[in-house]
């Protein structure tokens, strides 16, 4: 009984972080398809950050638009060192992320990558050149596949007001390993 | 024998019931009687002296977090910042409480705290200091915090930590303890109450 509810606790204290700015896929309405290929990248974005900060996290909205699975497996970028796949998890009231080796995005599927949730890990910066409004990314997919994308660079005040009646938890669909 | 049997099952139900809702109301515990924190050192991000005393003649909330954390501590920050907003609708705003990051990764957080908070949460405190000073408030909120470094060399390191914030009353003492999920309307709620009735006590 205890440790049905506390996952139920630990469940939502993820999902109420989703929502919180999860909404910030919505704003992107300008939804520019990069690719047109089985799987498309959209509402790319990560948040505008002092030039001295080693980490940022990135986030997109990926569909698969084929009747075959896809699967993702890893992300690069000219901008950053490295970039990898993360899932926030909060367990036992412990706050924590965990590197996410791939991602299977079924047929049909849409995945969101979202603050608290599944997310770009963007590690160490090339450069601190602030002036860009894009960073470029490419994703790598299992079948040797790659697509190329932008993550817009969205600066605080330009970000919506936060909107928590809507949101779904992906982490499902994400696989775990390698 | 029946009347065991009732009696039994009376207690087993008041048994699960009472579970359900000490669980219900885990994510917000009040700390009875308020706990004193023992002396610290750290700075704040202008580099000024931040210790016991400045939690004094006001309220404050304690979120233990580091700058490298760029997806859950934003969203965590900016969850309290609207439970700051809710309660400021409904309570005298010299007792709604100051939101404190102590950043626990001194390492990569002392040389951007300043920046990062100017970026982000300019109206937020953060402090840092040494791993040692650090260790004593985070054994006075009854905190954790965890460098993954996998070696002296590895920079890109993870910080697991407390999800928790800490409720801390102008004596200095933790009051409360919240976990997310934290919602405006209903964490602000607990916060009124639990700071409403601790000023009635004090005065
Ligand atoms: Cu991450």
């Amino acid at each position: 009984m205890c440790e049905i509810m506390r996952r139920i606790n630990n469940n939502l204290g993820l999902l109420w972080s989703v929502l919180v700015w999860g909404v910030m896929v919505v704003m992107s309405v300008s939804a520019v398809a990069e690719s047109e290929g089985p799987l498309v990248v959209h509402s790319a974005w990560v948040p505008q950050a002092p030039p001295n900060i080693g980490v940022m996290a990135g986030y997109m909205s990926v569909v698969n638009v084929s009747s075959d699975p896809i699967v993702i497996a890893g992300l690069s970028s000219s901008a950053y060192e490295e970039v990898q796949m993360h899932q926030s998890l909060v367990e036992d009231g412990i706050s924590t992320m965990a590197e996410v080796k791939s991602v299977v995005v079924g047929p049909g599927a849409r995945i969101e990558f979202s603050p608290g949730g599944l997310h770009l890990m963007l590690i160490a910066p090339v450069s601190t050149d602030s002036s860009a409004d894009t960073v470029p990314m490419t994703l790598h997919l299992a079948d040797g596949g790659w697509i190329h994308f932008t993550l817009d660079i969205v600066a605080k005040t330009a970000r919506p007001e936060v909107d928590v009646s809507d949101a779904h938890d992906h982490s499902m669909h994400a696989h775990h390993g390698s | 024998m029946i009347r065991m049997r009732t009696v039994l099952v009376v207690l087993l139900c008041s048994v699960s019931l009472f579970s359900a809702f000490t669980n219900a109301a885990e994510s917000m515990v009040s700390v009875s009687p308020p706990r004193a924190l023992a002396e610290f050192s750290l700075k704040d991000q202008y580099g000024h002296d931040f210790g016991i005393e400045q939690f004094k003649d006001r309220w404050s909330m304690v979120f233990v977090g580091f700058t490298s954390c760029p997806d859950v501590c934003p969203v965590t920050l900016a969850n309290l910042e609207a439970v700051r907003a809710e309660m400021g609708f409904r309570m005298r705003p010299d007792r709604i409480p100051n939101i404190i990051f102590l950043a626990v990764d001194p390492d990569r957080d002392t040389d951007v705290l300043k920046d990062y908070l100017a970026f982000f949460h300019p109206q937020y405190i953060g402090i840092t200091g040494s791993g040692s000073e650090i260790d004593k408030l985070i054994k006075g909120l009854d905190a954790f915090y965890r460098l993954d470094k996998s070696g002296p060399e590895d920079r890109n390191y993870n910080v697991i930590h407390n999800a928790t914030v800490s409720i801390i009353s102008p004596e200095a003492t933790v009051v409360a303890s919240i976990r997310p999920p934290f919602h405006p309307h209903k964490t602000g709620e607990y916060l009124i109450g639990i700071i409403n009735k601790h000023m009635q006590l004090v005065d």
